[in-house]
């Protein structure tokens, strides 16, 4: 994950140079408002004593609360939140939501620990930084290794302290304060973005060919968003292996098989193909919706679709980016692309600070009104300022969280 | 007024031999002033040499918006005028009696006719400001080179007014 982050310094540079902003200008922007580090202790089921260290690191709250994910994986450290939540920034201000960044973490793996073991560390989080959140403060949500259940056990914990408080994160179980169509929300997203570039091409997903890498949560919704459409998803993958046919994947049967097996291995739907060679499959759009660092100064040359949609964050490094500008394949951005996720979240701490539900129908709409719209603000500048959408975008972003501390004042 | 040895204890008459010594303190006037007095006007030009015999002066100049800003202060012994002895040009800063203050003069004139008949001694007297110029110049620079430094000690104000108008008119979207 280290080139993710890595990349995020160097895009911000990239637009800020482009703004000329002034090093100080730039320290300004970067520098987190707040970092915390806590210990958590806690008993394991066996009886042995286990100490883990837990991190949230709110960014930037010009816009409004701060709002990113809690992930547990055993890689988190400092510097990784940092970058995560100034992206966190960013991505917010892109999509014009009300919100400034922050992200937090627990370096743990989390597949070693029990349920039990998993809800003792995640109350115990709680414990440790519930002053420091709250829902007009900073506002996690699920992230790698998190979900719905460790946001419940999150709220319940929060609600000992300041009572009953459901918009403190999102992401919940629907049963308690969740929003529909949250779970599909960042998929869903990167379809509806992936069809709106396609459309400024001229193009429609129903004559366009795709390839997803990855078939987790964002995955499986993206594909799924693009089979709807009409769209031929040619190959997919996860970390057992990938599926390629010619003629279109079988996107129902797929998510049956990844449901009732738990992965793609021995999905029988097509010709079995590397992660590594469907990156370079001869495709109209290719959709990184796994891992960071994923197209690499190595195999940036060898792709060859034209476009490129950051599901992911960070799967394209800074080296490789370079590599396919000037190869002319655009690639639209993870700041962009993935942030229905966020959008959907909003939505969610919308209906709990209102304590009105809307339906799925509403949640669709609205979702596709707010990427369509950053979609088309994104593009246009890009097109306007003769730039790539990547920087474009975070012009956008900074230049939203630069007016909001301008008008505050320091 | 003073004595030879006293005078020559001056970094600006240092060197001169005794008669040339005497001879600098004939010519020289001495003044008093009151505390808060001003001495020298900035903008005018006196062109003399000042010697401060008793008391504490300071050194003050105008800033644009009218506020006094002071540039140093001076004490017995500190000899000022030197920039507008050498070169006819006005005062570059304000000097104000801080105490009462006694003070002696040479003027430019009286400096010439040293320099017709006793060119030597003038020519100490010239190096010797020269010396002091040079000095307070390079603390100038060094002060200058302080500045680049940091700039934001300087332009802070600039800057915020940059990335406002930047982000208000360019990069507005």
């Amino acid at each position: 994950m280290k080139n993710a982050f890595e990349a995020a310094g160097q895009y911000f540079e990239e637009a800020a140079s482009v703004m000329d902003l002034s090093p100080n200008m730039k320290r300004l922007l970067l520098t987190p408002e707040r970092e915390v580090k806590v210990q958590i202790a806690m008993k394991l089921d066996n009886g042995d004593i286990a100490t883990f260290v837990g991190y949230r690191i709110q960014h930037n709250s010009a816009r409004g609360p701060m709002k990113g994910g809690l992930r547990y994986h055993h890689e988190v450290d400092a510097d990784e939140v940092l970058a995560l939540a100034s992206l966190m920034t960013w991505k917010t201000a892109v999509v014009d939501l009300p919100y400034g960044g922050a992200k937090g973490g627990i370096s743990v793996r989390p597949k070693d620990l029990s349920p039990d073991e998993l809800e003792r560390l995640t109350r115990k989080f709680v414990d440790e930084i519930h002053d420091l959140i709250g829902p007009d403060k900073d506002i996690p949500a699920p992230d790698m290794g998190t979900n719905a259940q460790v946001m419940a056990w999150f709220v319940n914990q929060y609600e000992k302290f300041h009572g009953f408080n459901p918009a403190c994160v999102t992401g919940k179980p629907i049963e308690l304060y969740g929003a529909e169509g949250r779970e599909e929300a960042t998929g869903r997203g990167v379809g509806i973005l992936t069809e709106a570039l396609l459309r400024k091409f001229r193009k429609s997903l129903a004559e366009s060919t795709v390839a997803i890498q990855g078939f987790g949560n964002v995955g499986t919704f993206t594909a799924e968003f693009i089979h709807r459409a009409g769209g031929k998803v040619v190959a997919i993958s996860d970390v057992s292996g990938g599926i390629f046919n010619r003629e279109g994947i079988d996107i129902p049967a797929a998510l049956t098989w990844v449901k009732q097996k738990g992965s793609l291995a021995g999905f029988s739907g097509g010709d079995a193909i590397s992660n590594e060679s469907l990156l370079s499959l001869e495709v109209d759009v290719l959709i990184p919706a796994a891992l960071g660092g994923v197209l690499t100064l190595e195999n940036a040359e060898h792709v060859r679709a034209k476009y490129i949609v950051e599901a992911a964050n960070g799967p394209i490094t800074p080296e490789a980016d370079l590599i396919l500008r000037r190869r002319d394949i655009v690639v639209l951005p993870d700041i962009l692309a993935n942030a229905g996720g966020v959008t959907v979240s909003y939505f969610e701490w919308v209906q709990n600070q209102q304590y009105f539900r809307w339906d799925l129908n509403r949640i669709r709409e609205e979702l596709e009104k707010t990427m369509t719209r950053s979609f088309d603000k994104v593009w246009s500048i890009a097109e306007e300022k003769k730039i790539p959408l990547r920087t474009a975008a975070y012009l956008v972003g900074i230049g939203r969280v630069g007016r909001a501390t301008v008008l505050g004042g320091i | 007024m003073i004595s030879a040895e006293k005078l020559t204890a001056y970094p600006t008459f240092e060197g001169l031999g005794p008669a040339d010594a005497a001879r600098v303190i004939q010519d020289m006037t001495r003044m008093n002033f009151d505390a808060d007095s001003t001495i020298l006007h900035e903008g005018k030009s006196i062109q003399a040499l000042w010697i401060i015999l008793s008391g504490e002066c300071t050194v003050v100049r105008q800033a644009e918006d009218g506020s006094e800003m002071v540039l140093a202060e001076l004490r017995v012994g500190d000899v000022f005028g030197e920039m507008s002895f050498v070169r006819t040009a006005p005062h570059s800063a304000t000097i104000r009696a801080k105490t009462s203050v006694s003070v002696c003069t040479y003027t430019r004139e009286d400096f010439m006719k040293l320099a017709a008949e006793h060119p030597g001694a003038a020519f100490r007297i010239c190096s010797n400001i020269a010396a002091v110029l040079s000095e307070r110049l390079q603390r100038m620079d060094a002060w200058i080179c302080q500045l680049v430094d940091r700039p934001e000690a300087v332009s802070h104000r600039d800057e915020w007014q940059t990335f406002r108008s930047a982000v208000y008119s360019n990069w507005n979207f």
